[in-house]
């Protein structure tokens, strides 16, 4: 946003909206070949579009990036759906080729002179070792290797665990299909990180399941429950337990050079490093869900504050064809900045909260969805932070008493 | 009872600007398979050398942390050794949830005071309108 004329009350506001943004976060489709037990958007949201986003909107979209990501100089389209794979010769493919093309981007566009989108794609990775027509490569996922492209796969831990909940239309477990999609890209010698989702269903295996990926040489694993979901007290404890045990072993796994990178401990590291600075509370006002950084793109070009808010679509900010509704996106932040983010239970239980100094309110998306109100925290996210907080604050005193920098300074680094 | 801020903090610790901020943008490289992730730099204000000068948290900015930081820096780490080091380590835990526990009450207390930052939020229960029923 380059002119601004507006109200005066809108000021306040303009400062929590920078000029440019960094990433988009498109729907190639959406279709999906899973039908996932816990999925926030078939199971909230069952009306979706079955389409696949058509050669127009991409080609926009594209166009979009680049005029709005200014001077950014390795901004990011990062696909999702629906599974993108099932789109990948109608949508993924040809908008890669279009940006060629057009000279955004290239082979490795982090090596490129000036500025080049970058490129990546959450898949439930059993695609990826899918041949397609029309490509030099033999398969999806060394097409996508040699563009340089990110992984986010979702994948949660060994076959008995992801089965449980992660299934074909026909109840079929898909872990066999996604985990050949692993061993592709281990093949390729890529990068991935997998992204975990974990149901109360599953929490007891969490540990084990981690240790089968460690000795796989797997370290980089965002493992995140399931919110939308009720958790009784009884998976809570049983959580709290595995996050234990990940605290009694993760140093060690650091000797040993394993360098393991889990959200959860980061959580907790960041408060106890915020409370040894004497800190008390984290920025809330500027965050994710708010089209700050980077926004959702639904298959007609529509805008969203993020990709978790293209669901529902509730929260329309643009379209890439148009470019945005500033009044929509300023009335968006508004409204969040208007008082901070709390709990179902109540104010009364932030207060007390020992989480709160680095509560920034959980995922917008999740809050919106489930209370139409984007402050609107579940319990179980209040209770599983403090869960965090209470296992893994102390792990930062024990890894500076072990003169473990390198682990503080790394986790302190890694964002989500 | 001393006029301290406990509410707010706007001195940036979101990490929200993932490339944004003019210093890191020219290092900010989304690393593949990492998410988004600054890997040189992170000048988005971690530094919290602000120490009360920013506009928003000035009023609440006792200068106690000053003194705090050399009673921390000469008395927790004048000991080197392997068991000062322990001993250390012990103390800093009780201090960590002794400030726990300070704040906590702390907020407790500050709910009938000017700053509360929960003061605008609506006084009605939150009702869920949808959520996810796996069976």
């Amino acid at each position: 946003m380059d002119f601004f004329v507006g109200r005066e009350e809108d000021v306040e506001v303009m400062k929590w909206i920078p000029r440019a943004i960094t990433h988009v976060t498109p729907w190639a489709t959406g279709r999906c070949n899973l039908r996932c037990r816990y999925c926030f958007i078939y199971r909230l949201y069952p009306q979706q579009p079955s389409s696949d986003m058509p050669e127009d909107v991409w080609k926009a979209l594209v166009e979009f990036l680049w005029r709005e990501s200014k001077d950014v100089q390795r901004p990011n389209i990062w696909w999702f759906g629906g599974e993108p794979l099932v789109a990948f010769s109608t949508v993924v493919k040809p908008c890669w080729e279009y940006a060629y093309e057009k000279g955004y981007t290239d082979y490795n566009p982090y090596q490129k002179e000036g500025k080049a989108i970058t490129w990546g794609v959450t898949t439930n990775a059993t695609l990826l070792t899918q041949s397609v027509p029309d490509i030099e490569e033999s398969d999806i996922a060394e097409w996508m290797v040699r563009r340089n492209f990110g992984f986010l796969l979702s994948i949660d831990g060994t076959k008995r665990t992801h089965d449980m909940n992660r299934v074909y239309p026909d109840g079929r477990g898909s872990f066999d299909d996604a985990w050949k999609g692993v061993e592709r890209l281990m093949e390729l010698n890529a990068g991935f990180q997998i992204r975990w989702s974990v149901a109360p269903n599953q929490v007891k295996y969490l540990f084990e399941d981690l240790e089968w990926y460690i000795d796989r040489g797997i370290y980089s694993i965002a493992p995140d429950p399931v919110y939308e979901v009720d958790w009784d007290e009884e998976a809570l404890n049983e959580f709290r337990n595995q996050m234990r045990l990940i605290r009694e072993n993760i140093l060690d796994w650091w000797k040993e050079g394993k360098r393991v990178i889990l959200k959860p401990v980061r959580d907790g590291l960041e408060l106890a490093f915020l409370f040894e600075n004497r800190i008390t509370r984290r920025e809330w006002r500027s965050r994710c869900g708010l089209a700050q950084g980077g926004v959702g793109i639904d298959v007609n070009g529509d805008i969203y504050a993020c990709h978790r808010f293209v669901s529902s679509r509730a929260v329309k900010l643009g379209n890439v064809k148009t470019g945005w509704d500033t009044r929509a996106r300023i009335e968006w932040v508004k409204n969040w900045i208007k008082y901070p983010p709390y709990s179902e239970e109540g104010v009364e239980r932030c207060r007390k909260c020992i989480a709160r100094g680095v509560c920034f309110g959980g995922c917008l998306a999740v809050n919106y969805d489930m209370f139409g109100d984007p402050h609107v925290m579940p319990k179980a996210y209040c209770d599983i932070r403090e869960i965090y907080i209470e296992v893994f604050s102390p792990l930062y005193f024990e890894a500076k008493r072990r003169g473990m920098y390198d682990f503080i300074d790394t986790y302190l680094k890694v964002t989500y | 009872m001393e006029k301290k801020c406990v509410n707010c903090f706007t001195c940036q610790v979101c990490y929200s600007c993932e490339g944004a901020c003019e210093t890191c943008q020219s290092c900010y490289k989304p690393e593949r398979g990492q998410g988004s992730q600054c890997v040189n730099c992170f000048t988005c204000q971690v530094c919290y050398s602000c120490e009360g000068a920013c506009e928003t948290c000035q009023l609440g900015y006792a200068g106690e942390e000053e003194r705090y930081d050399k009673k921390w820096e000469t008395e927790y780490f004048a000991d080197r050794t392997i068991l000062g080091r322990l001993e250390r380590l012990e103390r800093m835990v009780e201090e960590l949830y002794r400030i726990v526990k300070m704040q906590s009450q702390e907020r407790a207390d500050i709910g009938s005071m000017a700053c509360d930052e929960y003061e605008a939020v609506p006084k009605e229960r939150p009702q869920r309108k949808r959520q996810i029923d796996m069976r």
